[in-house]
């Protein structure tokens, strides 16, 4: 579009030269339509054609394709008109006006002679000049046909020393060039419309993709949350995300130990970066205790795997100046930025007709202080995340209980980017995959065992394990993931089921498997099939 | 065109207009790839994300509340709760500026002291805090200073009128009621009779050549109307004692430690550059001027009043432009301390309703219409004291 209306004036100006000086009309944009009647008649003649042809039906797009061939066709011709004459060589003499009004005889150095009288000759054939006039053509080079009584002369405008034409022929050569690359340029864009132009790659290569060349798979992590991502004091990121990190690198590529050749990495990440960094490619899996919700689904672009972790939110204060919540009505309660706990604690305040200021801080550790310095009487987040950080806090502030009303749900689920089925799909399935494993009864101690000879063929499927039948070996179950369909193997040897996860990072924290448990166990943890 | 040609030109590589034209053509282009290849990117980016570019957005229902500023409920839309911040930004920043003025000015002042301590104290002064992070600046005063203060139920009073505590300070004002509006037109009348007071003594001491005091006679005249009207009107004003509540404090008026945190550190993070420009303006003041001012007998206080301060501030106007922009700009920083400004509050809005591209043009625009504006009132002050002529 762009183009077509920059075109617009230039080509619709060189056409009506072009017919004024064939007839030897009075020309130029300067002068006023009166002065230059058939001029301006020519460009209006030309505009209502061109409309007649719109609504005629003629197709402007392939006329605009016609008119480009046939330009292409006419323009070598006239180009080499004008540059190679200056090129040839020989010898002569010349009289008339030179450009600085100069008469009389005199000699033309020789590599100008011969083409001066060419182009003469086809200036006179192509024109009939009558008077001084100009023309331009269509890429704007301006060239002078000034027919004098003694005769034409072609004069690239203010140079007709012999040295002056050459240069002028470069700075117009140089000006042809750049119309052509930039025009070039522009075409290109109109072919890839739509795929950014000229300097970004088309997404065709999926992030799965992307992660098996790399090598390592990137994970975006908490390290404030005792529990599901903690930094030690050794200063290594551990926790219960922590090892489904490590449990998708497993799968991803086919090792039973990812730590060994460093095949994840963890990078901790705060609460409102999260989904910015992960729409940025910062990481490529986002466990992060990380509540689903439709917003995040929608807007944010965000797909969520199954839930890993079942949540609420809840509030945390200390017991001995709040027996329940509604002691709470206008109290000061800290919140985290970033997270759905600012709209909920607001609901359900709203609800109960109590009332409250927020706090409102970037992470635990300002929140901490806060609290500790008695700023906020009490403290919301994550039931998870505040048990996990009541043990740390009750050596400065005793007798701190968590609530039992629940505020929201708050199920905590690995989330990837949209737009890769692939990659999700395995993600989801390792979630899956490692839930399934505690209902089945498999553990990281005896699956080695259960990959020599699976007790039964559910087992048999979740490992991809080939089933004895008869003498033959039979297929694995190959669910048509884009990983091996051995990888819930490499899973449940790198870091075990779901209990067995469960009770290295959360139970030595005090958390009850509570709606965690199986939902054979009254909860409400419930794992895919693998058929 | 042909006719230009007849004048004798330097060939166009040596052509100085030609180059000139050239170059701005070269760079005229390049700006426009690099802004092509930006806005190309931006495109690429949205499309690929499928992010949607409207501000409908700001209508929806907010749901968080915010502890601090105009009336707003978590039924108002986004956009009300972006005004909010907007409210409170001005609020720091206003105050700001004029506090750092003040204290930039007293330092720089004091820094050209003759008395050894003083001078000491300025330099130290501005050296350390010219010289750390504003955002550690402002945390520190934070966690460091209002949060260590006492907790409420212990917290410190003056004659229980005023009330400083961790969470927040108050001090008892008063409360307009009936009658209030009648009241005001008895204190414009005062303000009146106060200037005709001013004027008259003005006259009398040009006459007689004895020095009245003024002011005092001024505002004695005001006092003397605004306490006739005062009664007139029924005792239109009632104090407001603000109460120890269990959470925080009930009425007076109010200042929340958030804010008195970051009104300290961005006023003694700015005071100190100001104090710097402050400092430089009155050494740029001609000695002549000084030593004028001397030989006429004049106090090195009144010189300093009556001679030097007056030429120095109107030097020190363009660059204190900056410092005021720096110090609203500056209140950004709330975000660490949970203030809610416009950066605190946008944050909210874009993890509550994820278009990060248009709040954060938003917010960009709002800071620069700030930066405008507080640029203008001092480009204006600045043409009104510029001398015209000798400095």
């Amino acid at each position: 579009m762009g183009t077509g209306l920059l075109a617009i004036p230039t080509l619709a100006g060189s056409a009506t030269y072009a017919v004024s000086e064939a007839f030897g009309w009075t020309e130029g944009l300067g002068r006023k339509p009166r002065e230059a009647p058939g001029f301006y008649g020519v460009i209006g003649v030309a505009m209502l054609v061109g409309l007649t042809l719109n609504f005629v039906g003629f197709d402007p797009i392939q006329a605009l394709y016609l008119s480009a061939i046939l330009n292409g066709l006419a323009a070598p011709p006239l180009v080499l008109l004008m540059l190679i004459p200056v090129q040839l060589r020989g010898r002569g003499e010349t009289t008339g006006r030179d450009a600085l009004g100069r008469t009389g005889r005199r000699h033309l150095p020789g590599d100008v002679a011969l083409g001066d009288r060419l182009s003469r000759v086809a200036a006179e054939r192509l024109t009939h000049p009558v008077g001084g006039v100009e023309h331009r053509d269509m890429h704007g080079h301006g060239f002078a046909f000034r027919k004098r009584r003694e005769d034409t002369r072609c004069i690239l405008y203010g140079k007709e020393t012999d040295m002056g034409i050459r240069r002028s022929n470069l700075f117009g050569a140089l000006l042809l060039s750049l119309v052509i690359v930039t025009s070039a340029c522009t075409r290109g864009e109109e072919d890839g419309n739509g795929d950014g132009g000229t300097a970004q790659p088309a997404p065709t290569e999926s992030l799965l993709q992307t992660i098996t060349d790399r090598g390592v798979l990137r994970c975006g992590v908490n390290n404030t949350v005792p529990g599901f991502g903690f930094e030690t004091a050794e200063g290594q990121i551990e926790g219960f995300d922590v090892d489904f990190c490590k449990a998708f690198a497993a799968a991803m590529f086919g090792t039973p130990s990812p730590e060994e050749g460093t095949h994840y990495e963890l990078i901790p990440i705060d609460a409102d970066a999260r989904f910015n960094a992960l729409r940025a490619g910062e990481f490529d899996v986002l466990v992060r205790n990380t509540t689903w919700t439709s917003s995040r689904d929608g807007a944010e672009g965000v797909s969520f795997a199954h839930p890993n972790f079942y949540d609420g939110q809840a509030i945390l204060a200390p017991e001995d100046d709040f027996a329940s919540l509604e002691d709470l009505d206008g109290a000061n309660i800290c919140v985290t930025t970033g997270t759905t706990t600012e709209l909920n604690l607001a609901d359900y305040f709203a609800s109960r007709d109590l009332d409250f200021e927020p706090i409102v801080l970037e992470d635990y550790e300002v929140i901490f202080e806060a609290f500790r310095q008695n700023r906020c009487d009490a403290v919301t987040g994550d039931r998870s995340a505040l048990a996990g950080l009541l043990p740390l806090w009750e050596e400065d502030v005793p007798n701190l209980t968590i609530f039992e009303d629940v505020i929201s749900k708050e199920p905590l689920a690995p989330g990837v980017l949209d737009g890769d089925d692939e990659w999700f799909d395995v993600v989801n399935m390792v979630v899956n995959g490692i839930i399934l494993a505690e209902e089945l009864g498999v553990t990281s101690e005896n699956v080695a065992q259960e990959i020599e000879g699976p007790s039964d063929p559910f087992i048999g499927a979740l490992l991809g394990v080939p089933v004895q039948e008869g003498e033959e070996l039979g297929l694995g179950f190959d669910p048509g993931l884009a990983v091996d369909p051995t990888f819930m193997q490499n899973v449940l040897q790198a870091v075990g089921n779901y209990g067995e996860i469960f009770e290295r990072n959360l139970t030595p924290l005090g958390h009850e498997r509570g709606i965690n448990a199986l939902w054979t166990d009254g909860g409400i943890q419930y794992a895919i099939p693998f058929r | 065109m042909a006719a230009a040609a007849n004048r004798a030109r330097p060939p166009l590589w040596r052509n100085v207009r030609f180059l000139r034209i050239l170059g701005q053509a070269i760079f005229v282009l390049l700006l426009v790839i690099v802004a092509r290849e930006a806005v190309l990117n931006l495109g690429f980016g949205v499309e690929r994300q499928n992010l949607d570019l409207s501000f409908d957005f700001l209508r929806q229902r907010a749901g968080f509340a915010i502890k601090e500023g105009i009336a707003y409920s978590p039924n108002e839309s986004f956009f009300r709760a972006f005004l909010v911040g907007v409210a409170n930004t001005i609020r720091v920043a206003l105050v700001g500026i004029a506090l750092a003025t003040v204290l930039g000015l007293v330092m720089g002042v004091a820094r050209l002291s003759t008395n050894w301590l003083v001078r000491r104290i300025g330099q130290v002064y501005v050296e350390i805090v010219r010289n750390t992070p504003v955002l550690v600046q402002i945390i520190f005063w934070y966690v460091a200073v209002i949060l260590a203060l006492p907790v409420i139920e212990g917290g410190l009073s003056l004659w229980d009128l005023a009330f400083v505590s961790n969470r927040g300070t108050a001090v008892a004002w008063f409360r307009l009621e009936e009658g209030a509006g009648a009241w005001s037109l008895f204190l414009l009348a005062g303000a009146a009779v106060g200037a005709l007071v001013v004027r008259r003594r003005t006259k009398i001491n040009e006459r007689t050549g004895r020095l009245t005091p003024r002011v005092a006679w001024a505002a004695g005249a005001f006092l003397v109307v605004a306490g006739v009207g005062f009664l007139l009107t029924g005792t239109p004003v009632a104090g407001d004692v603000p109460e120890v509540g269990r959470f925080g404090y009930t009425g007076g008026v109010q200042v929340s430690p958030e804010y008195t945190a970051l009104l300290l550190g961005l006023v003694i993070y700015t005071g100190a550059f100001i104090a710097e420009i402050v400092r430089g303006s009155i050494q740029a003041v001609p000695r002549g001027q000084k030593e004028a001012a001397e030989a006429l007998g004049l106090t090195a206080r009144q010189q300093l009043r009556l001679v030097v301060l007056p030429q120095a501030l109107r030097i020190a106007i363009p660059p204190l432009n900056s410092q005021y922009l720096n110090l609203t700009k500056n209140s950004s920083l709330a975000l660490a301390i949970g203030y809610p400004e416009i950066v605190s509050v946008s944050n909210t809005i874009i993890n509550q309703a994820a278009r990060a591209t248009q709040m954060l043009l938003l917010v960009m625009a709002t800071y620069l219409l700030m930066s405008l504006t507080i640029s203008a009132v001092m480009n204006a002050l600045n043409r009104a004291v510029t001398r015209r002529g000798q400095a």
